[in-house]
């Protein structure tokens, strides 16, 4: 198969998108644990499948979609997300509703993306990042909303500067980026309530 | 055909005109698979080189899709109203991808009409054109069987001229 073949998305979307909602919504509420998500059976190069599972889940044409140029096979990602969520893809990570993050070198830089308004602060950027596992980084302790005794979070690999855009939001709160984590088969996520530190 | 089309297609660019001749022919199979009667869709499979080993893409799902219109063709565009319609999209062995879209909640005609959509990319548009225009013949006769059952029942409404001016 070539590159630019199109792969197949989740095979009964009710259920796969709606296990798929609920992981998230427990990493959401859960910030730093790690909920198991199983994604769709094929998915192209470079996107992983709990990502892509996310994605399918979360995104629709109501959604802007910024894809990291720095991520490999960026054509094939596109063609495979446009296809089955319909989300435009833009190219200014400002206007995105959620933003793809490769795991390349770059640094992330949080201003980039929008944190929201005060009016409306849930128009602000889901950052969406593939690790491979949430044991092996540099462990932080979390603490905030969802978190009842602080417990260590090693997520790895991570871009440069990513734990400053998290320390960042306690400074923007309520504005501010919301994060999601997807591991190899698991998702966990950062919201913007999260601290960083006892 | 979508006017709008015509006007972005230069003559002069032969590769744009070649593409746009391939998406009018598409549109039109994929057009009389969708209107024409339901037990003609199976032989034509197994006619085509009927291709079990596919991969379905998107499973066949209805939803609903807004038709609009301009009045009398021409006219400010509005929305029509919302009808029901079905789609599917499945992926060959060697890489083709089919749609299907079929009025109605038909998941199973969907289905066999993105199959049809693959496996006609792959036949020379001349080996194509008969089975299209058979197609399109036999609904067009399936339409004008109906118009002429409908057109003895119409009413015609007629009103006097009334008032100062009569």
């Amino acid at each position: 198969m070539s590159a630019n073949t199109l792969h197949a998305g989740f095979v009964d979307p009710v259920s796969a998108s709606q296990a798929g909602f609920r992981a998230v919504l427990d990493a959401m509420a859960h910030p730093g644990r790690v909920y198991p998500l199983k994604g769709p059976a094929e998915v192209p190069s470079g996107l992983g499948r709990v990502t892509a599972g996310v994605l399918l889940t979360l995104a629709d044409y109501s959604t802007p979609l910024w894809i990291d140029p720095a991520i490999a096979g960026q054509e094939g990602i596109q063609t495979y997300l446009r296809f089955h969520t319909g989300a435009p893809m833009v190219d200014v990570p400002k206007y995105s509703e959620f933003a793809l993050i490769g795991k390349g070198e770059a640094p992330l830089n949080g201003d980039r993306f929008s944190i929201g308004t005060p009016d409306y602060p849930d128009r602000a950027t889901t950052l969406i990042l593939q690790v491979d596992g949430f044991e092996r980084g540099d462990a932080v302790v979390l603490t905030g909303p969802g978190i009842e005794t602080p417990h260590r979070f090693a997520p790895a690999p991570l871009p440069a500067g990513f734990w400053d855009v998290v320390r960042n939001n306690a400074a923007l709160f309520p504005l501010g980026l919301d994060i999601i984590l997807c591991g190899p088969d698991s998702v966990a996520a950062l919201p913007r309530s999260t601290r960083i530190g006892g | 055909m979508d006017r709008s089309e015509e006007r972005f297609v230069d003559p002069e660019n032969a590769a744009a005109a070649a593409v746009v001749a391939d998406v009018r022919q598409r549109q039109r199979w994929l057009g009389a698979f969708a209107r024409c009667p339901e037990e003609r869709l199976e032989p034509l499979l197994t006619q085509m080189g009927r291709d079990n080993r596919y991969t379905v893409l998107r499973a066949p799902e209805a939803g609903l899709m807004m038709v609009r219109a301009r009045a009398g063709g021409s006219g400010q565009r509005f929305n029509a109203g919302e009808m029901t319609v079905t789609r599917c999209s499945i992926r060959l062995e060697d890489g083709t991808v089919g749609h299907g879209y079929v009025a109605g909640r038909d998941k199973a005609r969907a289905e066999t009409i993105a199959r049809l959509d693959a496996l006609m990319q792959g036949v020379a548009s001349a080996q194509a054109e008969p089975i299209v225009a058979a197609l399109e013949t036999e609904i067009e006769a399936l339409a004008e069987a109906r118009q002429s059952k409908s057109a003895p029942t119409k009413v015609e409404f007629l009103t006097m001229v009334r008032g100062e001016n009569a």
